[in-house]
């Protein structure tokens, strides 16, 4: 069966996610809605400052249950180590390549890089890093519920893993011994 | 004269004022809210266009002797406000797409029942870009309440003054400079480029 966000219409972010439905949307529903949102870059392209010398966020939709946002990266932008708290997030690249990475307690991350048409999803456990990997990137991001506060990690010198809570406004970057 | 002996200038009073460099017009909260509200107020906001109006309560029923002194601001204020949030959510908008709008007091923590409105009937529309809310004596836990529905960038930090001094948010650096300049910037976008000019 095909997705009803594959149909032409509607033409605005919000008409999009009301196919997906008024609710909290799982990890498959959020990837659809970037991908969907992604093939339309009307919605999010004057949103973009390619001429930008830094990472830029662009808060393109928020309602009740979902955000979606268009980041234009930057090489060597990094988030750091982080969370979503009680979201889950789905992305979409667009342009460029990011690698995303999985944290892992006493083994190497778990890495694996998302070239443009590609999708990968998170659910609200996961602690994750994203990397901007080409000379510019751009991306589609879809947060259900809404992003409120986020996780942010730090390894203390005796390697304690400290978690700081943070408004979703906070740019991500590398914190402390992470940011090495 | 309004319905309580407060002056009610018309429009040309508005445009002069506009002109006097007024950034913007302020009104009652129960006037907005009123079921002729929009209509009545038309003639008024067609005149600011693009610039903005702040929401703020009116006259009470003047039952203050009987009351503590807190109850007003907590319990008459935040009534009104409530009242004009949703009005304007009901028709305000769609009648004036352009204006930017700031209630203050967190709008008396109307956006807070978005929940209950959509069980009843009403519709889930995207957070409105344009409509802004003030933090007046509100601290971190209701402000932070506000932006979990509202998301962080139409909150404006403000004051109480003079009844109650502006509170320091417990937020993250991040979100005090969205609520602290990038957010009242946008709001006054319109004004702080004409004072520019």
């Amino acid at each position: 069966m095909t997705s009803p966000l594959a149909h032409p219409e509607p033409t605005t972010i919000h008409g999009l996610r009301k196919l997906v439905g008024d609710r909290i949307l799982t990890r498959g529903e959020l990837e659809a809605l970037v991908a969907a949102v992604s093939a339309r870059p009307e919605l999010w392209e004057p949103r973009i400052d390619r001429r930008s010398g830094q990472r830029m966020y662009a808060s393109l939709h928020r309602d009740a249950h979902v955000d979606v946002w268009a980041i234009f990266w930057r090489p060597g932008n990094d988030t750091g180590w982080h969370d979503h708290d009680i979201s889950s997030g789905a992305v979409h690249v667009v342009q460029g390549a990011l690698t995303n990475c999985g944290l892992r307690v006493g083994v190497l991350d778990r890495r694996r890089t998302h070239r443009a048409g590609e999708s990968f999803s998170f659910d609200p456990t996961q602690i994750h890093r994203l990397m901007c990997e080409t000379d510019t990137a751009i991306s589609i991001h879809a947060y259900s519920a809404p992003l409120w506060r986020l996780g942010q990690y730090t390894v203390d010198a005796d390697g304690s893993l400290r978690r700081l809570s943070v408004s979703y406004a906070d740019e991500l970057r590398p914190l402390g011994v992470f940011a090495a | 004269m309004g319905d309580r002996g407060h002056p009610r200038p018309g429009p040309e009073g508005a445009d002069r004022g506009l002109d006097r460099g007024a950034i913007g017009l302020e009104v009652a909260a129960d006037a907005l809210a009123a079921r002729d509200g929009l209509d009545r107020l038309a003639p008024l906001l067609e005149v600011l266009g693009d610039r903005p109006l702040l929401v703020h309560p009116g006259p009470t029923a003047g039952q203050e002797a009987l009351r503590p002194m807190w109850w007003t601001p907590t319990v008459d204020y935040t009534a009104q406000l409530n009242a004009a949030w949703w009005a304007w959510a009901d028709r305000g908008r769609a009648r004036f797409p352009r204006l930017p709008v700031c209630f203050v007091a967190l709008a008396g923590l109307g956006p807070l029942h978005a929940e209950r409105q959509r069980a009843r009937g009403g519709v889930d529309t995207p957070v409105d870009p344009l409509t802004f809310v003030e933090t007046s004596s509100y601290g971190t836990r209701a402000v932070d309440a506000v932006l979990r529905v509202l998301g962080v960038d139409v909150i404006c930090h403000g004051s109480d003054r003079p009844y109650a001094e502006s509170v320091a948010l417990d937020l993250d650096s991040a979100a005090r400079h969205a609520l602290t300049y990038a957010n009242p910037a946008r709001l006054l976008a319109r004004s702080t480029q004409e004072v520019g000019t």
